[in-house]
């Protein structure tokens, strides 16, 4: 949540993270990094297929 | 898919029409609230056949009929949740008392079902309902309670509401087949239903009706990150929620913090977290194309 929250504070960190090689989150592993990324990439798509 | 569909359908009719205990009058309550489901499609049915029909040469009949099991208890534990927490319009809010006694006639005939095909491992598949049943319903108290405030507690309590009837049905066909479960079936299994679960929260978020947890004083993913923040509007939300004073709402600035201040980031940030782990496991476990597709869609 943390991470998510200075994300929101500073996007230029954001860019720098999706340039790879130009930004790191320490602590944080592949996968969260991944999904956070992919999270800043603007998908929206939250209708769940299961369950309304 | 809608093959699939139709034959669970098929299924449930015939399970419901030849179940010699039950009368006229609970059988078309029965129909009738199936029917309801039809739009929605059979998803933990098709979870439970897939897994079968992965795991052998030859696919036996009864596995329709163990699919239509499956969702028989999905939906008697649709109808209970949706009785606990009145903001649905689906037709068996509007009777309570004969909608319970289709609920528990569905759970009793699930099992039933089972028991009554020729499959060799159909006790172990029996176990399986009943334990992922129970941490099902264990899940849906904590719900209720409403006590979950945080990220670790949240997902807990949904891995057990939800991840433990996506689970359970994907196992129940695996267990049908091998004999045994994996321990990739039964993560990715779990994980599909924590996905849905946070996809169906923001979903919650976005109409401002009687569905909106927010309104409701619910905690999710969204409104736990809202709630930890700084600022008036989620001051604002933090008094509804307290009920400290008479607090009106905003809610085009709510929508706009939800969607504009991380709040709905974070929720799909977590989601995308069980994304990748369950296509890592699934990368492990042998599906056919078609299979694997209709998996990976449960899991975006």
């Amino acid at each position: 949540m943390n991470v998510i929250q200075y994300l929101e504070q500073n996007s230029s960190l954001v860019t720098l993270l999706k340039e790879q090689n130009k930004a790191s989150l320490i602590g944080i592993s592949s996968i969260e990094q991944q999904a956070i990324l992919e999270a800043f990439n603007g998908e929206l798509n939250t209708e769940s297929q299961i369950w309304n | 898919m809608k093959g699939l569909d139709k034959r669970i359908n098929e299924s449930l009719d015939f399970l419901i029409e030849n179940e010699q205990l039950l009368g006229r009058e609970l059988k078309t309550l029965f129909h009738s609230f199936k029917e309801e489901k039809i739009a929605v499609g059979f998803s933990f049915g098709k979870l439970c056949f897939l897994h079968y029909e992965a795991f052998v040469d030859n696919v036996h009949e009864d596995i329709y009929k163990v699919a239509a099991a499956v969702e028989l208890l999905i939906l008697s534990f649709d109808i209970i949740d949706d009785l606990q927490d009145k903001d649905s319009d689906y037709s068996w809010c509007k009777i309570p008392e004969f909608s319970l006694n289709v609920a528990l006639a569905m759970l009793v005939m699930a099992s039933k079902t089972i028991e009554d095909t020729s499959f060799e491992h159909k006790r172990s598949a029996i176990r399986l309902l009943e334990e992922y049943a129970l941490k099902s319903i264990n899940g849906q108290q904590l719900d209720l309670l409403n006590n979950c405030r945080d990220e670790d507690s949240y997902v807990q309590m949904i891995t057990q509401k939800s991840g433990s009837l996506t689970a359970m049905s994907c196992l129940i066909g695996e267990v049908l087949a091998k004999g045994e479960v994996s321990r990739e079936v039964q993560e990715y299994g779990k994980y599909i239903g924590i996905i849905q679960q946070i996809k169906n929260d923001i979903q919650s978020l976005k109409s401002w009706g009687p569905k909106n947890d927010l309104l409701n004083k619910r905690y999710s993913l969204p409104i736990i990150y809202l709630l930890s923040q700084k600022n008036d509007i989620s001051k604002s939300v933090v008094n509804y929620y307290n009920d400290n004073i008479v607090t009106v709402l905003d809610n085009n600035s709510i929508e706009n913090e939800l969607k504009n201040g991380g709040a709905i980031r974070y929720a799909i940030t977590i989601k995308n977290v069980y994304k990748f782990k369950a296509l890592k496991d699934l990368e492990q476990v042998a599906i056919n194309e078609l299979g694997k597709d209709y998996l990976q869609k449960l899991m975006k």
